[in-house]
């Protein structure tokens, strides 16, 4: 893996065929817990991504590899690792969902009110910035086939993406404060699991989330720091702006 | 830290504000959101310059929460709801608690 780098107006980074199947796995489990349907690619000319103006600067077709393994053919879902992250998707009842679209209030008729108003809303969003990240490990480009690309339009729907996929992760790995945080990635200096040894097997699958985890942390930071440095060059020339992580600004209700 | 001259009018005292303000956005911290990508929402979404920007993710981050925004019920309803949109852990309540 490379990290997110600026390119004209898109961001690049590098990732091989597991890291990539690995990752849409992931953001497409996570738009299930959200409601969608599990994401698939359409069809072999077009995906079902939404696309903006500036869509076709990405991935230029002649630098991408003539037959991605992985295209059409799903990456294999991650719960038959035995790991319990895919769980009802009820919104309420499991805590990382909870997490994705939390009580806006402490007082409960309000939140209740908060969530009939925003709840579909902020799910079709973030499942749709779920999809765009999803599309762009799904089609990669540049002279090794390995450059994931995500526009300048695209970034802040990604981002966000990032941080759900990671919210979710947390949950699962039992990251609850700022020293589990800080110890989930010394999880990674210690040497690897045996899988035969007792536990061992469990152990390896703690150590795979903790290593994409870590890898999406990567990839967010690199992808935001670009974005900032791009953001803070506008500013010069430009006033404050609000947009929403899905460029919308709109609000439900 | 005397670079963010902004910041005190960005969160000044809830007494002075509950007056023209009567509700404010507050962000929680949480263990798993980079402190960038906060930096990045605060600066983005509120417009706030950067030092600023810094200054209330740290706050969010050493005090486990800091009011990012003050105004009508319906502005913080969108605030919050942006803030949620971002991964953000964000509530609203009454200004002065």
């Amino acid at each position: 893996m490379r990290g997110f780098v600026a390119r004209q107006e898109e961001f690049v980074a590098r990732l091989d065929a597991e890291e990539r199947a690995v990752l849409a796995g992931i953001a497409s489990e996570v738009a299930v817990l959200l409601g969608a349907q599990p994401f698939r690619t359409a069809g072999r000319l077009r995906a079902t991504a939404p696309r903006n103006e500036k869509g076709s600067a990405k991935g230029d077709a002649v630098g991408a590899p003539a037959g991605d393994a992985g295209e059409g053919e799903e990456p294999p879902p991650l719960h038959v690792l035995g790991f319990a992250w895919q769980r009802p998707v009820e919104a309420p009842t499991d805590p990382a969902v909870r997490r994705l679209l939390p009580d806006a209030s402490e007082d409960p008729e309000q939140a209740a009110e908060f969530r009939r108003l925003t709840d579909a809303d902020l799910r079709a969003r973030k499942i749709a910035g779920l999809r765009t990240w999803w599309h762009a490990l799904r089609t990669p480009g540049g002279r090794y086939g390995d450059a994931v690309a995500v526009t300048v339009a695209e970034a802040p729907a990604v981002a966000a993406a990032m941080t759900d996929v990671r919210l979710v992760l947390a949950d699962r790995l039992g990251i609850r404060t700022d020293e589990d945080g800080e110890r989930v990635y010394a999880e990674l200096q210690a040497p690897e699991p045996d899988p035969d040894a007792p536990g061992g097997e469990a152990a390896s699958v703690r150590r795979a989330f903790v290593g994409v985890y870590a890898m999406l942390s990567e990839l967010q930071e690199t992808l935001v720091g670009a974005m900032l440095t791009r953001a803070r060059g506008r500013d010069a020339t430009h006033g404050p702006h609000r947009p929403g992580p899905g460029g919308t600004g709109g609000r439900a209700g | 830290m005397s670079t963010a001259p902004h910041l005190d009018e960005v969160v000044a005292s809830d007494e002075q504000a509950a007056v023209d303000d009567p509700w404010v956005t507050v962000v929680w911290n949480d263990p798993i959101n980079l402190m960038t990508y906060v930096t990045y929402v605060f600066e983005t979404y509120f417009g706030h310059p950067r030092t600023v920007a810094e200054q209330l993710m740290r706050r969010v981050h050493h005090e486990g929460r800091a009011v990012v925004s003050r105004g009508t019920l319906e502005a913080m309803e969108i605030d919050v709801q942006a803030m949620h949109g971002f991964g953000l852990w964000a509530t609203l309540q009454r200004s002065g608690r």
